[in-house]
């Protein structure tokens, strides 16, 4: 039974699992489910017991893969291990989160196992025979591609934060803890610091609302406004490349495509012209609301819905608005 | 030291994109450009050597008329020489095929750091890089965004490492980087690298050269379909007799139409 399991796999950030990992295991339930096999979640030993209650219930077995060298290791190391036991235990299917650090395994792991990968995955489908059909976006989102795999599994798919919902856990889960074995000199990387960000943020490709600022935004000291608008509505603030090279905000922030690239349930776009750049990294949000005094910005043409008018008229009445209505 | 980087040619951020009206092909205006984080690399490379006043910097690319511009690009730029494996105009959609072609004509260079793109605009995938390094069995930091070679055949880099953090990391050549933005601020060529590039003859390599068996060379993926992304509907434009009118309304739309505070 657990031989071709579907299997997700646990990113942690932080000592807490990414939000992307529920809804990888509530689609992973429904397509191990279709293909009558069972869902595992793996995840590396360390994180702490928290991530492992909270990932009960949805599937039928928790692997904890255990060595204190784990914290350490970079993708070459974590990639070496997940092979070893993706070869031993021949799962079908091993769904991870699109994001750096679990391209990287993945990509040293289809290497290794000369396996079928995708990346930036928004769609899966599995047919009444079994067969899988992976749906992406190519070229920034001006097509879309569906694709089927020619050989044998596994096959490894890095899934888009924000394509699948998140469902409640059913049942129970068993949890196996299985030691790996990792020998200091393969740890080639060495990390002499990590600075971090300082306040803990919302991941902008995971926010399910992002609030972004253009060239519009007049200066950095403005984005106050942004930040209690994104704080009244749950989200996270982003920008545009000019407001990133300006150096008003951060380049984590900048949404396009030399940035990031976000699909949230909402994304406000303030004082952004709708440059074909821009666009590639927020065209699949599911709505858009562009505020800009220019009736003839191209902005308009991507979004839902329009407001003409000048942002730092519209954004205290609607700050104002949004707090009433958030008692 | 020797460097390599690996460029790709992609569609510019104007050229049409569509597919065909059955689906089975896309449709790509036939305008290239050096993929943007592969200039970034192109950059660095040249930046590198500079300042050891020393050593060389190929430019690698696999693919057909994209690949020579992004070569023309490179060379523009300032890097010695370029290598082109020829392939076919569209690649197959399987960025291991790529890697392993990449990986095969690396093994007949000499490098002691590979630099490439953190992502190609057309696919979007971010895996060439990582795979690469696997298959030659040397270690990768990605995302960079300084570099700085220190003594004794190390390299120090700063990885973005997401949400705003940043990791400092170390690590013995041979290496290779993928490169994010904030690295550095690409060069405009110069009329003399302009012309170079336009007189480039780059060293070409075929398939056969490689040496690489067929099954190494098709995909492990089919495509079924290439659809339009869906169309949103034409946008609603928020009336009001003033600012505040439209922020009352706007505020509506998210609750009741958006549902986003429901
Ligand atoms: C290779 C390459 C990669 C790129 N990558 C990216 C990327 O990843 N992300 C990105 O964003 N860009 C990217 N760009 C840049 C892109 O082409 C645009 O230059 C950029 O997006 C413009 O930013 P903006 O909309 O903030 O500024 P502008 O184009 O200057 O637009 C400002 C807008 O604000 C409006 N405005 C001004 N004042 C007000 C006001 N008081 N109230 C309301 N509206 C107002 C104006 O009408 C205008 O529409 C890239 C470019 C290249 C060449
Ligand atoms: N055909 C190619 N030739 C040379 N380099 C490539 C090619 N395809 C991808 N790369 C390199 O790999 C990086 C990531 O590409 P990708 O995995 O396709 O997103 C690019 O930025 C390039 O540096």
């Amino acid at each position: 039974m657990s031989q071709d399991a579907v299997w997700v796999f646990v990113e942690c950030e932080g000592g807490r699992e990414r939000s992307v990992v529920h809804e990888l295991l509530g689609k992973g339930r429904e397509v191990a489910d279709a293909l009558g096999v069972e869902l595992h979640a793996i995840l590396m030993g360390g994180e702490s017991e928290e991530v492992i209650q909270r990932l009960r219930g949805h599937p039928q077995r928790i692997l904890v893969l255990e060595n204190p060298l784990l914290q350490r290791a970079g993708s070459d190391v974590v990639a070496s291990i997940l092979s070893k036991l993706v070869h031993e235990r021949t799962p079908r299917l091993l769904l991870a989160g699109s994001g750096p650090a679990a391209v990287d395994i993945l990509s040293r792991m289809a290497a290794k196992l000369h396996a079928a990968l995708l990346t930036e995955v928004t769609g899966l489908e599995v047919d009444a025979s079994g067969g899988l059909r992976v749906r992406r976006p190519v070229h920034g989102g001006r097509a879309y591609a569906e694709l089927e795999p020619q050989c044998p599994p596994p096959y490894l798919l890095a899934v888009r934060p924000r394509s699948f919902p998140r469902v409640e856990p059913k049942g129970d889960s068993s949890l196996e803890r299985i030691p790996v074995e990792i020998r200091e000199e393969e740890l080639q990387l060495q990390i002499e610091e990590r600075l971090e960000a300082g306040q803990e943020r919302v991941d902008l490709t995971e926010a399910p609302v992002v609030v972004s600022g253009g060239r519009g935004m007049k200066g950095p000291e403005h984005f106050a406004l942004l930040e209690e608008l994104a704080r009244l509505l749950g989200g996270a603030v982003g920008a545009s490349r000019a407001v990133v090279d300006s150096g008003w905000r951060p380049p984590q922030e900048q949404v396009g495509k030399s940035g990031n690239t976000v699909s949230p349930d909402l994304y406000l776009a303030f004082g952004i012209s709708g440059a074909v750049h821009h666009i590639m990294g927020m065209d699949t949000s599911k709505y858009v609301v562009a505020v800009n005094n220019d009736p003839k910005a191209l902005i308009f043409q991507y979004a839902d819905y329009g407001v003409v008018e000048d942002l730092f008229q519209l954004l205290p009445p609607l700050i104002d608005e949004l707090k009433r209505s958030d008692r | 030291m020797e460097i390599v980087v690996l460029v790709k040619g992609v569609p510019d951020s104007e050229a049409r994109v569509s597919p065909t009206a059955d689906g089975t092909a896309l449709e790509v205006e036939e305008k290239y450009e050096l993929n943007y984080f592969d200039e970034l690399a192109v950059e660095e490379a040249l930046r590198l050597r500079e300042a050891a006043s020393g050593g060389k910097v190929l430019a690698l690319s696999y693919g057909g008329g994209a690949s020579r511009e992004a070569l023309k690009k490179a060379v523009s730029m300032g890097a010695d020489e370029a290598v082109h494996v020829v392939g076919p105009e569209r690649g197959v959609p399987d960025g291991l095929v790529t890697a392993t072609v990449l990986a095969a004509c690396l093994r007949s260079l000499s490098y002691d750091l590979i630099l490439c793109g953190r992502r190609a605009s057309d696919d979007d995938a971010g895996v060439v890089g990582p795979m690469v390094a696997e298959l030659l069995g040397i270690p990768h930091i990605s995302s960079v965004v300084k570099v700085t070679p220190s003594q004794k055949g190390r390299i120090l880099a700063v990885r973005d490492a997401g949400r705003g953090a940043k990791e400092r990391v170390s690590c013995a050549l041979p290496l290779l980087l993928t490169t994010q933005k904030g690295l550095n601020e690409p060069r405009v060529p110069t009329i003399q690298g302009v012309m170079k590039g336009m007189k480039l003859q780059p060293r070409t390599i075929t398939l056969e050269e490689l040496g690489l068996p067929k099954e190494a060379l098709s995909g492990r993926w089919r495509i079924a379909a290439f659809r339009e992304p869906p169309r949103r509907p034409p946008v609603r434009f928020i009336g009001g007799k003033d600012p505040a009118a439209k922020a009352r309304e706007l505020a509506r739309v998210l609750r009741e139409e958006i549902r986003i505070l429901s």
